[in-house]
């Protein structure tokens, strides 16, 4: 059974969840992209942690569970 | 003052005037706009590439047209060039990108087919930053045309992404350019050199046929030498386009006889001079001084909410997503910027979970704002926090000083709202500065009014950069 992560709020009416870490976000990053060579690792690395801050930031903002994303879905006619 | 000078001074409502007294004609005016463009705007590297056949044989239509008595409206016989990410026909779309520098695209995009409507000439494709900045550029030199070049002091960049529209109206070389905005790319370059930007509501001008950057975020719009001319420019290019399902149905008319010239509601942007350079902070407070004429003035806050997180994980994920074969394919690995070919992988790492709650965040930031900017006819603040940046200066150094005005600028975007840059007196080194009047959706009559009450008031807009 997994741990609650750090930072998450269970409470349907204000969410808050837990936001990756840097390192977490590298990782993926060098998953999809193997191999980088350590300078471009490093000349990610600062917009990895600029993205992680932003991430978390988002992630600590409550939510209901029905708050929809912004744009909403428009079934499709073509007449 | 000589006869060609004072056509480069001229507004579009200026040079229709002209034009329909008899005392110049399309085809002269495009001539000199095709002379100024590949010397002077060359010089700024503002242009792609000059469209001279098609662009005199429009010009020798729209003349024969006013002769026949069969009028188009404002923009009839007035010359105009568009970003290089606007699709022509016959003419290469290079997106400001060396490996896109071949592309042709089969049909003209809807914006350019409204301005054949409204009789403007198309004369040129002008430079922009590679992909529109999406790739995370950090210094002026991020185009394969090299780093667009402010009139006002070629060893200042113009702004980007819509570099080439506007050096080349502040340059004076053409009435009005169509540029783009994802987050910043109209009001900045219109600041840096010294044009009015109008940043319309999202979803008011249809983007068929322009590259996406970010799809939830893109809008076109005019940079032009006055804030009544991006109005008539609006004007003919704001419409429903079944071709671009975000385009709004709500219609569009500029009526600047209709429009209020004072008794404006305003708000100020509190501490919106922070860490600005001195004059800008001078040039702003005079600003101020001259709206109290026409408008009362409320100092405010913004809503405190997560502007820049939220659009800076919008941005990147869906630049992510449109350019997606393009990075992983190495197309990045032949861009100018030597950032460009890196920074993109790093958009890989956003979930669809972070960027769906950037989006729910997004929802509120809509409503909040809405509720906001309803109490003003507008928020006003310096566009930037001072002028534009050496070219050979990373923005690390010239550009990121904390600041109100980023914000706003993230919340204005986001909201989708419509903002107008105008020029607003000089600083360092003989460049402009500039105020943003930014308004509540679909109230684009109501930042134009603003501006134009202001630009009847000061003379900035009437400066002419000594090219």
């Amino acid at each position: 059974m997994p741990q609650p992560r750090p930072g998450a709020d269970p409470n349907p009416q204000a969410q808050r969840a837990a936001a990756p870490s840097a390192d977490m976000l590298a990782a993926h990053v060098q998953q999809v992209y193997a191999p980088l060579a350590d300078n471009e690792l490093a000349a990610l690395r600062p917009l990895l942690d600029d993205l992680a801050g932003a991430l978390a930031t988002l992630a600590a903002f409550p939510l209901d569970n029905a708050d929809e994303p912004m744009p909403f879905f428009i079934p499709y006619r073509a007449d | 003052m000589a006869a060609d000078e004072m056509l480069d001074r001229a507004s579009v409502r200026e040079l229709g005037r002209l034009l329909r007294a008899g005392e110049t004609t399309s085809v002269a005016l495009t001539r000199r706009a095709l002379d100024r463009l590949d010397t002077i705007g060359r010089r700024l590297n503002a242009v792609v590439t000059l469209l001279p056949e098609r662009a005199l044989a429009a010009a020798q239509r729209a003349d024969e047209e006013l002769r026949a008595g069969v009028d188009r409206g404002p923009l009839h016989g007035i010359p105009y060039g568009v970003k290089d990410l606007i699709a022509v026909a016959g003419a290469p779309t290079t997106w400001g990108a060396g490996p896109l520098r071949e592309q042709r695209l089969a049909e003209d995009a809807t914006v350019v087919k409204r301005l054949d409507a409204a009789g403007a000439v198309l004369v040129a494709k002008l430079a922009m930053v590679e992909l529109a900045g999406g790739m995370g550029y950090e210094q002026p030199n991020a185009s394969f045309t090299g780093p667009g070049l402010s009139p006002w002091n070629p060893d200042a960049w113009s702004g980007g992404s819509s570099s080439g529209s506007g050096s080349a109206v502040g340059a004076r070389a053409v009435p009005f350019a169509i540029g783009s905005e994802t987050f910043g790319s109209i009001v900045t370059p219109s600041a840096c050199c010294g044009v009015s930007g109008l940043r319309p509501t999202y979803g008011r001008v249809s983007r068929h046929g322009a590259m996406a950057l970010c799809w939830t975020l893109d809008k076109l719009g005019p940079m032009c030498r006055t804030a009544d001319d991006c109005g008539l420019v609006l004007d003919a290019i704001a419409s429903h386009d079944p071709r671009d399902p975000t385009s709004t149905t709500r219609p569009y008319h500029y009526i600047p006889e209709e429009q209020r010239q004072e008794g404006f509601r305003l708000a100020a942007l509190r501490g919106a001079t922070e860490n600005a350079q001195p004059e800008a902070v001078a040039n702003y407070a005079a600003a101020l001084d001259t709206l109290r004429a026409v408008a009362t003035i409320e100092e405010v806050e913004l809503p405190d909410l997560p502007y820049g997180a939220a659009i800076a994980v919008i941005l990147r994920a869906e630049a992510a997503s449109a350019f997606d074969g393009f990075i992983d394919g190495g197309g990045i690995a032949g861009l100018t910027a030597p950032e460009d070919r890196l920074r993109p992988l790093s958009n890989i790492a956003i979930s669809a979970r972070d960027y769906l709650r950037a989006q729910r965040i997004r929802t509120r930031i809509c409503r909040d704002l809405d509720a906001f900017f309803a109490r003003y006819d507008a928020l006003v603040a310096p566009t930037l926090p001072g002028v534009a940046p050496p070219i050979d200066l990373p923005f690390g150094q010239a550009l990121r000083r904390p600041n109100p005005a980023f914000a706003l600028g993230a919340a204005g975007n986001l909201a989708g709202l419509p903002a107008i840059s105008v020029p607003n007196g000089f600083g360092e080194r003989g460049l402009p500065t500039a105020i943003q009047f930014v308004g509540r959706a679909y109230d684009e009559n109501r930042v134009l009014a603003v501006a134009n009450a202001y630009q009847r008031l000061t003379d900035w807009h009437t400066r002419v950069p000594p090219l």
